[in-house]
């Protein structure tokens, strides 16, 4: 498996206006959905992205993709800069840019059959020659464990499971090397998520995918990332290698995150339970974004907003109580 | 003499498509003061379950068979007027979504204080008092103030507690909760999880839990019910089920949680899908599924047996210390 730096992201922002006011809106504010966040992802590698909702996840997994364009910063995919592209320059790195969403109800067209779902971004990329484009709906059904002789039927005649591989065998569809996959399981059953977390795994070594894994599940992230990013109010507070950010999580928001994961046992949780609820990314705390629901906050943390600092091995950290500077 | 005993129960909807049979044939039992996890895939007839204790199984769903024996009561066989006063009374319930199980229009006070005043026959002012006692129970921070404000001004945190403070504001011996934390993110399913248990505490009430997740059973039960396409697999303690399962359906689901063998192993799954409960299924219900069906297993109906002290099984081929 090579291991290029597929996909470099340095200093992203977006930030989403609010606006007041019917006749004449003015702008009364901003979310910082995003807010100066840098990371990179190797070929073939899994970064799965944890977080609170409203945390920003989703906005991020979506810039990435030029889907929602960014306020600033840059985006590069093996080592050209997206967000510089015009709409037509960037029609053929589309295809290599895809997405799976969490919903297999809503994100598949109920008009259209399996067959048209699948291959309806063949045509607009002119993939294939119709005579080949039977033979290509039939090996993507069968890749992603689909029964070929279902291609005429519609989404509702599906269970959950096969309508989330019907999204799986479109993204697929276009031979990307990089995909966004927004909570993909988060809607299964635990018996179907296994299925699909399977395949993924099984896609991603046999044709080499780079996958943006985003989830709320610790769990599930632990299972099929390479490297994770926890992200709160619009940063990354850390990142790390899998087993590193498991075995050691060093900022106190990922220690209270795994705490607060139920386990198998009764009352094995170590560590306190956070108070309140995630601030409001419109106006967020000065300092660290963090510091009022801290259970180790500092004066410093009141007003100086901490870096994301690497610490070894990859393991990076934006907390005040690992800064050097402190 | 135990809190809730389930006998025989079965829940049928008429549909377009054919009767499903949501609930076939469900034995339950719950003593007091503890709490019971009831997990499954959806559309194993657990809400369908507790939907029917409550009574509000509508149509074109009926119950069909059964008995729900309540303190001694069969609430089956009780008037209208006599099941209001058990709702809401004797068993509180709450539900999964917050979001919409709230009236948007009515502040959170009136509509904690709604209940009181319907169960406790009391003035305007007193069951408002008591619903800011309720709102203070389940740790809403300054409980007097906001019990003026409406549902979109609280978090989903806040106002999963406001569902149970509504809940509980009757003291009932027994609260059902319906997938409590689902839609809650891990910090506020932990804060939730800590409430419900400090709460049983402090009011030695019954719980029963309704999850699809084996780790929030796991934290909060003693006791647990393994359901599968309508039917009881596995029942008995929580931690014995979770550390030595019986049942092949309990087994497989529990290993197919990531986190649970160890990481980096490939997860195990249930092969196929979940059944469609239109079409009868002979044998056993999870035969098609089960890794490790005999013969027998399609033309027989496994009888629920007691294999150890108060756990119980529905296979006639797997029995503890198998494996």
């Amino acid at each position: 498996m090579s291991s290029y730096k597929l996909i470099e992201v340095r200093d992203l922002v977006k930030h989403f206006p609010v606006t007041s006011g019917v006749i004449r809106a003015r702008k009364i504010g901003d979310v910082q959905a995003v807010d100066g966040v840098s990371f990179d992802i190797a070929a073939g590698h899994t970064m799965g992205l944890v977080g609170e909702s409203g945390c920003g996840k989703s906005t991020l997994g979506r810039t990435l993709l030029r889907l929602i364009e960014p306020t600033s910063g840059s985006i590069r995919y093996e080592g050209q800069d997206i967000l510089r592209l015009s709409g037509r320059q960037m029609r053929p790195l589309r295809r290599k840019l895809q997405m799976i969403f969490q919903d297999p109800f809503a994100s598949l067209n109920p008009r259209m059959t399996v067959a048209r779902i699948i291959s309806e971004p063949l045509e607009v990329h002119n993939m294939v020659s119709d005579a080949e484009r039977n033979l290509e709906i039939e090996r993507l059904m069968s890749m992603v464990g689909l029964d070929p002789s279902h291609a005429g039927r519609y989404p509702h005649e599906f269970s959950s499971g096969q309508r989330q591989r019907i999204g799986i065998a479109r993204a697929l569809a276009l031979q990307p090397s990089f995909i966004v996959a927004d909570e993909p399981v988060s809607a299964l059953d635990v018996s179907i998520q296994a299925q699909i977390l399977n395949l993924l795994v099984d896609l991603q070594k046999e044709l080499g995918l780079a996958y943006l894994f985003i989830s709320h599940d610790l769990n599930v992230v632990r299972y099929i990332s390479h490297e994770v990013a926890v992200m709160y109010l619009g940063r990354i507070v850390e990142r790390a290698p899998v087993e590193s950010l498991f075995a050691k999580p060093l900022h106190p928001y990922t220690q209270a995150l795994l705490s607060a994961a139920p386990g198998f046992g009764k009352d094995q949780r170590q560590g306190p339970v956070l108070e309140g609820d995630l601030p409001s990314p419109m106006n967020p705390p000065t300092g660290c974004r963090f510091h009022q629901r801290c259970p180790c906050a500092m004066g410093v943390c009141r007003h100086h907003d901490p870096l994301l600092e690497e610490m070894a091995n990859g393991h990076a950290v934006a907390c005040h109580l690992w800064s050097a500077s402190a | 003499m135990s809190l809730l005993h389930i006998n025989g129960l079965q829940v049928h909807f008429q549909t377009e498509a054919g009767l499903v049979r949501a609930v076939d044939g469900v034995d339950l039992e719950l003593e007091s003061g503890r709490t019971l996890g009831i997990v499954g895939e959806s559309g194993c007839g657990k809400s369908v379950t507790m939907l029917s204790v409550m009574r509000l199984i509508q149509p074109p769903g009926r119950i069909m068979a059964g008995s729900i024996l309540f303190e001694g009561r069969d609430l089956l066989a009780l008037s209208r007027e006599e099941m209001r006063q058990v709702r809401g009374g004797g068993i509180g319930m709450v539900f999964q979504d917050p979001m919409t199980s709230l009236n948007p229009v009515l502040s959170v006070g009136e509509q904690i204080a709604e209940a009181i005043e319907i169960h406790k026959r009391t003035s305007r002012r007193r069951a408002w008092s008591m619903a800011v006692e309720a709102m203070e129970r389940v740790s809403i921070p300054d409980a007097a103030d906001r019990a003026g404000d409406y549902p979109h001004q609280f978090s989903g945190g806040m106002r999963q507690r406001i569902m149970i403070a509504m809940a509980i504001a009757c003291k009932p011996r027994l609260l059902i909760a319906d997938e409590p934390t689902t839609a809650l993110d891990v910090t506020v399913q932990a804060q939730i999880l800590n409430l419900l248990r400090d709460l049983q505490a402090e009011n030695k009430m019954s719980i029963i839990v309704i999850t699809h997740d084996l780790r929030v059973a796991a934290q909060l039960c003693h006791d647990l019910a393994v359901f599968y396409a309508g039917r009881v697999m596995e029942r008995g303690n929580a931690e014995q089920i979770l550390s030595n399962p019986g049942h092949p359906y309990t087994i497989a689901l529990r290993n197919s949680i990531p986190g649970f063998s160890s990481s980096g192993e490939r997860l195990q799954t249930i092969g196929g899908n979940p059944p469609n409960l239109i079409d009868k299924i002979s044998g056993c219900v999870f035969h098609p599924r089960c890794p490790t069906a005999h013969s027998s297993c399609s033309d027989l109906s496994p009888v629920e047996r007691f294999v150890s002290d108060g756990r119980s099984l529905a296979c006639d081929y797997h029995a503890l210390g198998e494996m």
